[in-house]
This record gives structure tokens, C-alpha cells and sequence, in this order.
């Protein structure tokens, strides 16, 4: 049965109307209920979701206010109706409970919270270090988001935030893990003894994930921004963080992850880290391993190597010579129709920059010429980012293709459309991609790769092959095993890490080759 | 006792303030706005915090138990002495790089999509709700938007609102424009009264004064990120409707 009432010339604002029709929907036994301002579309939604009568409808004017309640019985709608008076008279009594409190700037949250000591700051760049600075003056660890932020302002940031001992996440620092909370584009993942200091995103994200799956877990994971260790900045946050794992209880080992850093910031690192009594497992991916030198630290090849390295330390266990999620690449080989396959090139289309950018270093060590947008050797820089040639990594994610789009993370559209543009060509053999989740990506990136994959191969069938990862865990928003799950369907070859998956790929070409 | 002072008034009330024997009624009121219906307009007399709107009376010292009497002994009182007369009505003659403007937009809503229904459906393409179909083809589905969504500006007004101000820096606001847009928005029953008279407004192209600030930002070239962040605390999600339609008029 459909009760309602309205209440003439009533006006509320729309949060207080979500409000009552939540407090509604809340009451056992209720259908469905909503209230709103009685606007034609506003009745014809209620008509339609079946707790507005016609008849009512008609009485109710533009300025009155509608409430809507579907339910069994009577005795339920009265229930309701009494939730809804007790609200009304609330709202009456007082506008604000005080469980919100709204501010509009940095001084007068600082003022109303007393205790507060965090903020996530992401504004467009050229106004973002301001923010941050007032931030940090009012005794706040900053994660910056933004990019597009000065050198020159982001060694002001991190300097007062040493001398002031305030952590300063960023520029660009796009995940975080702190204290169990989550930022920025993270998973969720078990809290633990592990402490990670990174200057890469998808790069942490794919190590906590790892050791997620391996049963370690997350103390802390902080974020320094892509800059830090570059001889401008000087590590100065990295160095810091490290110290903040190490006075951390927590943390009982702890991990780096980065590109390799300039040499004398390299040194201040190893410096510092030869102090600390905990183990440390060092990440600097496309680095050299004899620059760690004689030092005590792990120096781990790839971010799978990492996570198995760390899981390894925190449990007190040796370090695997193996990854503790190899999987059978033969018996995958297998499964594939290899005389079918044309072409003889892999075109890896990533939207996290640390997976395409690990991706690419194990191809290029086994594959001759591997261009990029992220190429370290200039001779392999993509002349134009939009267009492909022989084997080619790109990161869809770099400001080349997010100027005015949002971060192909958060809508994967223009990656779905470079995959098929890219499996047009028929030289295309293999597509290597990620599938990257938690909070803050996209709600099924899955789904995006499927429909890129069913238009390519309503035209290529089984000439092609697409392989990939998921950056994800089974609690994440959009659940891992789900995940897998749409692309293995859709015939897609799914490895455990996106190293695994760039190695499964180099040795399928190679067979390919020899075919 | 009250001691309710007016500081600013916009321009374009002046005249019809400015009437004797003003017929004036209660019509609502909110923590720091009281509305009176005023000379077949329903006016807001407001919080000094609260951006000054064409139908809006800034004042000091506000309190929403004042009575239709005071406010008439106030109005006798105040206007033409102190208060301040501001000006509304949007400079149509500006030039700007609309580019720019779109992509500082973009950058600054995208990561507001959670707190709007119109922004999760031009951002989040897995989100699907009412706004989702007709954001596609904004100006031929206006009918549509039109009272549709809660609150007191509902969303799709707000919208609009936001979408007409796009046309404005455009350039592209003809009297057909304007008049195929009054005969949608002024449909029987299609929005309530306080948010039609804002509609009706923008039309003729008044808007409240932070939009002003940004189109003033946006004419001389200067930072447009306060603005915005202000536009974007009005209400609970109006200033971000407002600016999903200005991004959009923009594409």
C-alpha cells in the first residue's frame, strides 16, 4: 500500500530531504519511501518508483513537499510516519546536530578541530601550495595530491615540514595508507608489520596488494611524490618518512620503492637506513644493484620480488629465491591457440605509470626496441603518445593524455579506445594491460578491458592475445576475484602480478617468434 | 530586539524596494535566511556570509524571528542611506579562453562527482541516475531538467542556471534562446517559486555575486580556484550543479 502526505508550501534544503527519506527507507518493513519537493519530474520519479499516487500527485503543488511510503501494512506506514514526525520536529528544534562541521578554510577547521593533524590536499596545482603551507603552519601532516606544483614550491613545502617534523606527501602523491586509513587511490589491505616509503602509486599499490595476497601486512604505507629523490628535492621526504618508520612501533620491517634515485641522494638513503636495526628491502626499479653497494638492505628486481622479500623478513622467514604465487605459465601456453595467433608485437596500454613503467623495463630487457611515452633511453620515445609502433608500453595516465580528462584510473574510456585501436593493427600480437583497483579507481575497470576485448575480437577472433593483471584485493570496492573473474571470461590471460604478466608475455612472443 | 542592519542590496531590487505601501508576507525561513514575499517576489533577507543573490538582502546582526512589521519599518528605514547597491547583471562582453576554463573546471569537479547527482553522471560512467540519459544533450532536453531534484534550487535548475551563465561567456544567449528557455522554465507546477525566480533571472542574466567574482576572475585572467571553491559551498550540492552546467555549456 501507497500512503502519502503533503505538507503545503514546506521548503528544506536537499540534504535534510535525503535525510528524511533515508531515516524512511531505514524502518523495517518499508518498501520504499522518499521525500522531495513536488516538482513535475520530481512527481513523476515518485509515480514511477511506485510511492506517489496520481491522485495525490495532482494535489501537490511545485511549493509543497511530498512524502512518499510504500509498504505492506498499516501498522508499518504509522511506524514511518512517526520516524518522520520525530525528524521533523528535530529539524525544527535545530538546524545542526554539530556531527558535521562545515568550514571553508584551512585556518577555521584548524580552529573548530582541535586535534586535527592530517590533511589531503588536491586542488589544481598553481593554488595547491598555499593550501598545504597553511596546512602544515597549522601543525597538519599534508598528502598532496596535485601535480603541476613548482620545484621550487615543493622544496619550501618539504623544507618546513622537516624543520617543523610534519610529514609532506607529495606533489603528486596519489596513494597513501595511514594508520589503516586509506588515501588517495589505495586497496584495502590487512593491517600488519610492514611499513612501505614510496615515490610511486600504482607502484606501492601493487606491493601492498602482493603482500595482501601473500597473508603480510600494512603498518604504514606513505607517499613522497615522483620528485623526491631527484636532485632538486634531495630525498628530503623520503628521508623522513624512513625515520617515521622506524620510530614506528608498528613497522617491524620496512620497504622502498622508487625509480632509481640521484646518486648523492642514493647515498644519504643508505646512510641512513645502515642505522636502522630493522630489516630493509629496497625497490629502485630500473636500477642498478651494485649501486646499494656493501650495504645491509635486500635490493629486489621487481615489485612482486619486493612484496615476497618483505612478507618473507616479517614473518622471520628467508627471503624465496621463487615468487610465492608463480603460477604454471606452461600449462597457460597451452591453453592458448598458438598457430591462430598473427602478428608479432605487444602493446602493453596501462593506466597505472609504476606497472606500465615495470612493464616495460622487463620487456625491453628481453625484447629488442620497446617504445614508450616513459622510455628512459630516448632513442625509444614515442614520436607522437597517440600512435604505437613495434613494441610499445604506454602509460595512459601521463599528462599527455590526462590534460582535461580525468586520470584513466578513474574512467578508463580513452584506454578501452586505445586498445582497439591498437589491435587494428595486425602486427598486434599480444596486449598487455592492468586492471587496477581500491578506492578511488573507477567501480569496474574489468568491464572497460571486456568491451575493448569483444569489439577486437569480433574482428580478429583468436589472432590476437590479451594479457594481464589485477592490481587489487578481494575486500576492495570492486572485489579482486570478480574482477578476475569478467576478464578471464571474456578470454583474457590473467597473471597474479603485473610482473608475472610481463614475463608470461615475453615468453609467449618468443614463442611466437619461433613459430 | 533586533538590530538587523541591511548592508547590500543588488541593483535590479532597487526599484521595486524603492515602492511605498509595500505589500509584504512570510513565506519561509532557514538558520541565516528569512524569506518574505514582497511585491509578488519572494525576497531573502540573509546572513552577511551568504552570497548576495538577485533576490537577496544582505544584512548584519541577522536573526530569522523578525516579523513582517519590522521588516517593513526597515526597508522605510535603510534603503538609500547606508546599504550598498551592488550590480548583478553579468558583463556580456568578455573574452576568455574557454579551453582553459573548461580544463580548470574539469580539474576541479572531478573529484567532487560523490557529492552531486549531475556530477557522478558526467564523471562516473558506471553511475546511473536520473541525470544520466539527459546530460548527454544538455540544451535539447532543458524540459527535463527542469525542477528536477530535492532541496530548495533543485539540482536540475541549478544546472541550468549554470549552463545559461556558459552561454553568456559564450556569447551565444539570443532572444530566441531566452525565450524558448522562459516558456520551459515557467511551466505550471514544472519548479517551486524561489528557484523559478533565480531561472527567470539568469535569463535576463543575473547572477548571485560569486558567479559575478568568477566571471570577473575569468575577464581578467586571474586565479578562478577561490571562486569556484565558494560557488561550490552554496548549499549542499547547488554551487556544484551550477558549475556541471557551466562545464558542460563549455564543451
Amino acid at each position: 500500500m501507497i500512503h502519502n502526505v503533503i505538507k503545503p508550501n514546506t521548503y528544506f534544503d536537499s540534504v535534510t530531504l535525503m535525510l528524511f527519506s533515508s531515516k524512511l527507507n531505514s524502518v523495517n518493513g518499508i518498501e520504499q519511501a522518499a521525500v522531495m519537493m513536488g516538482t513535475n519530474h520530481n512527481k513523476e520519479l515518485m509515480i514511477n518508483s511506485g510511492v506517489l499516487t496520481k491522485a495525490q500527485a495532482d494535489k501537490a503543488g511545485s511549493n509543497d513537499l511530498i512524502i512518499g511510503i510504500k509498504a505492506a501494512s498499516q501498522n508499518i506506514i504509522d511506524q514511518a510516519i512517526k520516524v518522520l514526525n520525530e525528524q521533523f520536529e528535530n529539524k525544527t528544534k535545530t538546524s545542526s546536530n554539530g556531527a558535521e562541521i562545515k568550514v571553508k578554510t584551512v585556518e577555521a577547521a584548524a580552529k573548530a578541530v582541535t586535534d586535527l593533524n592530517f590533511a589531503v590536499v588536491s586542488l589544481p596545482g598553481r593554488f595547491a601550495k598555499a593550501e598545504a603551507m597553511k596546512c602544515l603552519q597549522n601543525n597538519m601532516h599534508v598528502l598532496l595530491f596535485s601535480d603541476n606544483v613548482s620545484l621550487e614550491d615543493e622544496i619550501e613545502l618539504k623544507d618546513y615540514a622537516v624543520k617543523n617534523e610534519l610529514l609532506m606527501m607529495g606533489p603528486d602523491c596519489g596513494t597513501a595508507i595511514v594508520n589503516g586509513v586509506a588515501l588517495g587511490f589505495a586497496n584495502v589491505v590487512r593491517r600488519g608489520n610492514i611499513g612501505l616509503v614510496a615515490a610511486s602509486g600504482t607502484g606501492l599499490q601493487e606491493v601492498t596488494v602482493i603482500i595482501d595476497k601473500l597473508g603480510g601486512g600494512i603498518s604504514q604505507a606513505l607517499g613522497t611524490g615522483g620528485r623526491d629523490l631527484k636532485i632538486g628535492v634531495g630525498g628530503k621526504m623520503m628521508l623522513s618518512a624512513l625515520d617515521a618508520l622506524n620510530a614506528d612501533p608498528a613497522t617491524e620491517v620496512i620497504g622502498i620503492i622508487s625509480k632509481p634515485p640521484a646518486p648523492e641522494v642514493m647515498l644519504k638513503i643508505l646512510e641512513k637506513v645502515n642505522k636502522f636495526k630493522k630489516p630493509v628491502v629496497a625497490c629502485f626499479l630500473g636500477g642498478n644493484k651494485t649501486s646499494l653497494g656493501k650495504t645491509k638492505v635486500y635490493s629486489a628486481d621487481n615489485l612482486e620480488q619486493t612484496a615476497n622479500a618483505l612478507v618473507a623478513l616479517s614473518n622471520n622467514r628467508e627471503i624465496p629465491k621463487n615468487s610465492l604465487l608463480k603460477t604454471n605459465t606452461e600449462s597457460l601456453l597451452n591453453s592458448l591457440k598458438l598457430k591462430q595467433v598473427k602478428g608479432k608485437y605487444v602493446r602493453g596500454v596501462y593506466t597505472g605509470g609504476t606497472l606500465a613503467y615495470e612493464s616495460m623495463l622487463i620487456l625491453s630487457s628481453k625484447l629488442s626496441g620497446v617504445y614508450s611515452n616513459i622510455a628512459t633511453d630516448k632513442k625509444y620515445n614515442l614520436d607522437n603518445p597517440q600512435i604505437s609502433k613495434e613494441n610499445t608500453v604506454v602509460d595512459m595516465g601521463e599528462d599527455f593524455f590526462t590534460d582535461g580528462q580525468p586520470h584513466p584510473m578513474i574512467d578508463p574510456k580513452q584506454r578501452t579506445l586505445r586498445i582497439i585501436s591498437d589491435a587494428k593493427d595486425n602486427d598486434t600480437a599480444v596486449i598487455l594491460f592492468d586492471c587496477v583497483l581500491g578506492y578511488g579507481s573507477h567501480d569496474n575497470p574489468a568491464e572497460s578491458i571486456v568491451k575493448a576485448i569483444k569489439e577486437v575480437k569480433n574482428n580478429r577472433g583468436d589472432s590476437i592475445v590479451f594479457v594481464g593483471s589485477v592490481t587489487g584485493t578481494d575486500r576492495d570496492p570492486q572485489n579482486r576475484i570478480n574482477q578476475e573473474k569478467i576478464l578471464t571470461e571474456s578470454g583474457a590471460i590473467i597473471l597474479p602480478t603485473n610482473a608475472q604478466a610481463a614475463e608470461f608475455v615475453v615468453t609467449l612472443v618468443s614463442k611466437l617468434g619461433a613459430k | 530586539m533586533h538590530n538587523l542592519k541591511i548592508i547590500e542590496i543588488p541593483n535590479n531590487l532597487k526599484r521595486i524596494l524603492n515602492k511605498s505601501d509595500l505589500e509584504i508576507s512570510f513565506h519561509s525561513k532557514y538558520k541565516k535566511t528569512i524569506n518574505f514575499n514582497i511585491d509578488s517576489k519572494i525576497i531573502a533577507f540573509q546572513d552577511s556570509d551568504l552570497p548576495l543573490t538577485p533576490y537577496s538582502i544582505k544584512t548584519n546582526n541577522f536573526s530569522s524571528n523578525v516579523d513582517v512589521q519590522y521588516i517593513q519599518a526597515l526597508l522605510k528605514l535603510s534603503l538609500n542611506k547606508e546599504c550598498k547597491l551592488v550590480d548583478l547583471k553579468i558583463d556580456k562582453k568578455i573574452s576568455f579562453d574557454k579551453i582553459i576554463l573548461r580544463n580548470n573546471l574539469n580539474s576541479f569537479l572531478v573529484s567532487k562527482a560523490e557529492r552531486s547527482e549531475i556530477l557522478s553522471a558526467i564523471f562516473s560512467k558506471s553511475i546511473k541516475n536520473h541525470f544520466s540519459g539527459i546530460i548527454i544533450v544538455p540544451e535539447t532536453n532543458f524540459s527535463k531538467f527542469v525542477g528536477l531534484g530535492n532541496g530548495l534550487t533543485p539540482a536540475g535548475d541549478d544546472f541550468i542556471i549554470g549552463f545559461i551563465l556558459g552561454k553568456y561567456l559564450l556569447r551565444k544567449v539570443t532572444p530566441e534562446f531566452k525565450e524558448k528557455l522562459r516558456k520551459t522554465v515557467n511551466v505550471k507546477n514544472a519548479t517551486n517559486d524561489i528557484s523559478r525566480q533565480f531561472l527567470n533571472a539568469a535569463i535576463d542574466g543575473y547572477f548571485n555575486e560569486f558567479i559575478i567574482e568568477l566571471v570577473n576572475s575569468v575577464k581578467d585572467n586571474k586565479p578562478i580556484i577561490i571562486s569556484l571553491s565558494k560557488i561550490s559551498e552554496i548549499g549542499a550540492s547547488s554551487g556544484l550543479d551550477l558549475l556541471a552546467g557551466l562545464y558542460l555549456s563549455l564543451k
